[in-house]
């Protein structure tokens, strides 16, 4: 049976107490600053949120994806992806304050909204009760999954039966499809809608999948960070190691193809109903932004992880993570902040206290997570199949 | 024994499973023989270390390769369709130098230039490791001495083969062909050049 | 000794002990058992099959002939409908080619040995249908013998291209695509070409089979630039089957038409693209393993991991048109909606639509259910009905032509006897060179199926390697 070392398990608590603390102090910080600006208070939340929602469903697509394909790789995290996709369960409650604010960040939401023409033929869908409905279910829907798939994980360890793989695949085939479809209506809702007039039918693609990039940059940090020491060291190879640097940079690939496609269209297309998204990303400084997103989220990660032994050596692999963690953060300003505040660069003070709010209170809630279950599946049929990779 | 009436391209001794030929490509590495080949039916993973060899440099080659398709169509669509730097226009010569106004784009559609550079990228990339394999392989070569020994053509079936080259400083026929018997071959033959 | 020039005919004293593997086969029963297709008297039904699809080529031999003596204007094409089936058919054929680069580059990536025994078909079914691909836009330029004039090379007339557009695109991507395919496609053949020699019954065979394998031998140095170049091949490829796909959308999507311009076009057909082609690899390895007993080495497992990723692209595709339908909406862009719903679901064509989503929506969903995906009769029916799915999606697409802002410019296509006579005809071609295939090459990779027997694998006294090293080992 594989244990956490104790080395790690100090650290861990330790972190643990910090982050919480810190969240604590951020979300108090921030929740004063709404005396002061309330709509930037609620822009800078949101930008967060989405930040770290993005792990945590990432974290339960990625679930499902190693239950449904199998190898190696989804076996040696599968139990962070399982505490990464609990964590949906406190991003739900961290959701409720955003519901106050829906009138300061989506202009079809305030009560002159259907006096524009665009936004009255899209008020079937774009309403707020409507909205309220589909977040209850949506939520409903992934804490769902999320609990179910870790209730057979928790009887697998215990009984090790074997049916229970039957389970995991029934959850995770179905389960991927209706993650499809809610994530893909939740970009619409929470992410799209705020440029109202603005559509994109990638768009849904791209969140998704921005998701399962940012759950899998996370693992890898949480990986090489939590394995080290004791015998989780074994997950920590070379050729592991090597899978999971070879995923990031296709991953890496893939996500600046769907965002070039999608910028290369609507640049030919230059349509004065789609264009202004864009013109809000390359002018008034947001196309520093897009520089820097351009050569940190893809270049620089390209070329670093394109040499082998970038991929091999556990101190590259973490620096590249790392790093990436940083980028992913800079894609979501990307993605809102030319929205809310278009014509010139902006981040408040209140992005840096709401990230740390968050983030501070949704890295204890992980970790808390993490220490419910044994660090290794270890009655995961592949685990039988051991070692799969050497030295 | 008698000396070889033709010239001598090396020995060769036959072995039936990978786990030997590792062994006694090793073995010989080791007793100091560098002038050797071994020969598989399909790739045996670490044999050409066992052998002596480095890892290629082929990736290198194919990321330069990348790298030149990739200018080849920046240039290519960029100074042809006018798009380069003001200053760089008039020293091209008026054969490549073919602005168009296509719907009031930009000379310089640098967006609308990225799929012939990816496409050339992968394509250079692709002809260097390919051709580059060959080339550093010394294929085509069509007759090989090596092919004179009839039990060879079994190397493309079942069998693995090691070669000690007469060229190699510490070759002797007799005493290389002792050493070859010591790996427990299947069996030893002399290729003749 | 001496005077022997070339390599002798296999062997001279019979094996103490064949190596058994799984009780099947061992490494040289595998050779002759892939080799033996090649040496064995020409079977009776090979025969009729190919004089059946040779005679089909005739037919596009003469409707390809008759278009370029009287013009382009024997096809249905016309203006509003620029682009009819040979557009369509284009894209069908490169979508089906896609998943031949797939299995072949990106399940090499993962490590999933199972694509071993049908990479090298897959990637045949590539090349010959990236052929009639290439034949429709060649033959839709009404003077193919000026067809040069798409690449960019300097001319007395001092003309470029007009690289922004996405039909110059179009002659990059297919261009690289057919020579890396190629290229990909003739390295992994080599060592097999070398096999086959080795076993040639005479001089001449050997010689042939010697040539095209460039004298290869298998030195250990080699192999390992071998496998560098093959795994590098393999990663480029892999970016590359998205690229050309993506860039044959942007066809479509760079035009400013309401149901064309979606920006979800690139991911979605080259998920169409890679689903169609998993329709076709299905819809041939049936037969193939039927009638060359080749059941030991394209298993039901196979077939069973086949229709899974036939499924999860199906879904993929099906996902596509939901987006497609929801965008449409949420635009509130009167274009995009009264095409949605006016045109393209209860337009002239309807119909179509409907079947679309019946084939390649509702019908596949039985692939969830084990029993079907381990029933090779019910597989083999749900690739064809897919694949004419598949066809469909592209021909719904390009009605969105007929009815564009102008209700005065509408128009209905209707294809030709000649439309349908030159799609009938690529079948010709497509599966003549595929009988050829069988009839002349080694259908299966022997050098990498060695590789899955167990007794490939060394065992060393350190045993401090592992075996997925070697596979990945000259991945940079």
């Amino acid at each position: 049976m594989a244990t956490i070392s104790d080395h790690v398990r100090t650290n861990m608590a330790l972190v643990q107490r910090i982050s919480f603390g810190v969240g604590v102090l951020g979300l108090g910080v921030s929740a004063v600053m709404i005396g002061f600006e309330k709509k930037e208070f609620f822009e800078s939340y949101l930008i967060a949120f989405i930040y770290f929602f993005a792990i945590g469903a990432g974290s339960l697509a990625l679930l499902m994806i190693q239950h449904v394909a199998g190898g190696a790789w989804g076996f040696s995290i599968r139990r962070l992806l399982e505490a990464g996709s609990r964590t949906l369960l406190l991003l739900a409650v961290l959701f409720v304050p955003l519901l106050f604010g829906l009138p300061e960040l989506y202009q079809w939401a305030r009560p002159d909204a259907l006096k524009d023409r665009i936004i009255e033929l899209k008020s079937g869908y774009l309403n707020v009760p409507f909205f309220l409905i589909r977040q209850a279910i949506f939520f409903s829907i992934w804490i769902g999954l999320a609990y179910a798939l870790s209730y057979f994980s928790r009887k697998e360890d215990e009984t090790g039966d074997e049916s229970i793989g039957w389970w995991f695949k029934a959850l995770s085939g179905p389960g991927l499809v209706v993650f499809a479809v809610t994530v893909g209506l939740t970009s619409v809702d929470w992410a799209m809608s705020v440029d109202v007039h603005w559509y994109s039918s990638m768009y849904p693609v791209l969140f998704a999948f921005g998701c399962i990039l940012s759950a899998l940059i996370f693992h890898i940090v949480a990986m090489i960070l939590l394995y080290q020491g004791g015998d989780l060291e074994k997950y920590l190879t070379k050729n592991y190691l090597r899978d999971f640097g070879s995923f990031l940079l296709g991953f890496i690939i893939f996500w600046t193809y769907l965002t070039f496609s999608q910028f290369l269209l609507i640049w030919c297309a230059n349509l004065k109903e789609e264009v202004p998204y864009y013109i809000n990303r390359i002018s008034g400084g947001w196309q520093i932004v897009t520089i820097i997103l351009a050569i940190g989220h893809f270049a620089l990660p390209f070329l670093f992880l394109l040499r082998r032994e970038s991929k091999r050596v556990r101190s590259s692999l973490l620096i590249a993570a790392c790093f990436m963690l940083l980028m992913r953060f800079v894609d979501y300003l990307y993605l809102l902040g030319p929205s809310f505040s278009p014509k010139h660069f902006h981040l408040p003070v209140s992005q840096v206290t709401c990230l740390l709010g968050i983030g501070g209170l949704w890295l204890s809630f992980f970790i808390y997570q993490w220490n419910l279950y044994p660090p290794i599946a270890a009655r995961d049929p592949r685990a039988l199949k051991e070692p799969v990779h050497g030295v | 024994m008698d000396a070889p009436k033709v010239k001598i391209y090396g020995l060769v001794a036959e072995f039936e499973t990978p786990t030997q030929i590792v062994d006694a490509a090793n073995q010989a590495r080791e007793a100091g023989y560098t002038a050797m080949e071994a020969y598989s039916p399909f790739p045996v993973m670490d044999l050409h270390e066992a052998v002596g060899f480095k890892r290629t440099m082929l990736p290198t080659l194919a990321f330069f390769g990348g790298l030149t398709g990739f200018f080849t169509a920046f240039t290519l669509t960029t100074f042809t369709s006018g798009g380069a730097p003001s200053f760089i226009n008039p020293f091209l010569p008026d054969w490549f130098y073919y602005p168009l106004n296509i719907g009031g784009r930009p000379l310089n559609s640098w967006p609308a230039f990225i799929p012939p550079e990816f496409e050339l990228t992968v394509l250079f990339a692709s002809i260097t490791s390919v051709f580059g394999m060959l080339l550093l392989n010394g294929y085509p070569r069509l007759y090989h001495p090596l092919f004179n020994v009839p039990r060879f053509s079994r190397v493309t079936t079942d069998r693995f083969f090691l070669c000690i080259e007469a060229k190699d400083s510490k070759f002797d026929l007799q005493g290389t062909k002792q050493f070859l018997e010591g790996l427990q071959p299947y069996e030893v033959s002399e290729v003749p050049e | 000794m001496a005077t022997e020039v070339s390599p002798k005919g296999p062997d001279l004293r019979p094996d103490p002990q064949p190596p058994m593997v799984g009780g099947n086969h061992s490494f040289d029963s595998m050779t002759e058992k892939i080799t033996g297709v090649i040496f064995a008297a020409t079977p009776k039904g090979w025969i009729v099959g190919f004089a059946i699809a040779f005679m089909i080529l005739q037919v596009l031999l003469v409707s390809v002939t008759y278009l370029v003596y009287e013009g382009i204007g024997i096809w249905g094409v016309n203006i509003p409908v620029g682009w009819g089936f040979d557009i369509v058919n284009f894209v069908w054929w490169i979508g089906i080619g896609h998943a031949g680069t797939l299995i072949s580059a990106i399940l090499l990536l993962f490590n999933q040995t199972w694509r071993t025994s049908i990479n090298r078909f897959a990637e045949a079914m590539t090349l010959f249908a990236v052929a009639c691909a290439g034949l429709y836009p060649l033959a839709h330029m009404g003077r193919p013998w000026f067809a040069y004039w798409l690449l960019p090379y300097p001319n007395t007339m001092q003309l470029w291209p007009q690289f922004r557009s996405p039909l110059e695109w179009d002659v990059f991507a297919v261009s690289t695509y057919f020579s890396v395919s190629l290229m990909y496609w003739y390295i992994g053949l080599v060592p097999d070409f070398a096999s086959v020699r080795d076993r040639a019954p005479n001089q001449l065979l050997r010689m042939i089979y010697g040539v095209l394998s460039l004298g290869w031998r298998g030195g250990s140095m080699h192999w390992h630039r071998y496998e560098t170049a093959y795994l590098m091949l393999a990663g480029l490829s892999t970016p590359l089957v998205l690229s050309v796909h993506t860039i044959i959308s942007f066809d479509f999507a760079v035009a400013n038409l309401p149901g064309w311009h979606a920006t979800i076009f690139p991911p979605y057909f080259v998920a169409g693209a890679v689903y169609s082609g998993f329709a076709m690899v299905i819809n041939l390895a049936v037969p193939i393993r039927h009638f060359y007993g080749m059941k030991d080495f394209i298993t039901d497992k196979h077939l069973d991991n086949m229709a899974k990723v036939m499924l999860a692209t199906g879904l993929m595709v099906f996902y596509g048109y939901g987006v497609e339908a929801f965008m449409a909406y949420y635009s509130a862009n009167e274009f995009e909606r009264d095409l949605m719903m006016k045109n393209r679901v209860f337009g002239p064509y309807g119909y179509f639509y409907f079947a679309l989503i019946f084939c390649n929506g509702l019908m596949p969903q039985v692939l969830w259910f084990q029993r079907v995906r381990s029933n090779e009769a019910a597989l083999f029916l749900i690739s064809l009905v897919v694949n004419v799915g598949m066809w469909l999606e592209r021909f719904v697409i390009l009605m969105s032509l007929q009815r564009d802002f102008l209700p005065s410019s509408w128009g209905q296509y209707s294809p030709t006897f000649w439309d349908i006579s030159t799609y009938i005809g690529t079948f010709g071609l497509f599966l003549s060179l595929l009988f050829l295939f069988c009839r002349v090459l080694p259908m299966i990779s022997i050098a990498e199926m060695k590789h899955l027997l167990p007794e490939s694998h060394v065992h060393s006294h350190k045993d401090s390697h592992d075996h997925s090293d070697s596979a990945h080992g000259g991945s940079h």
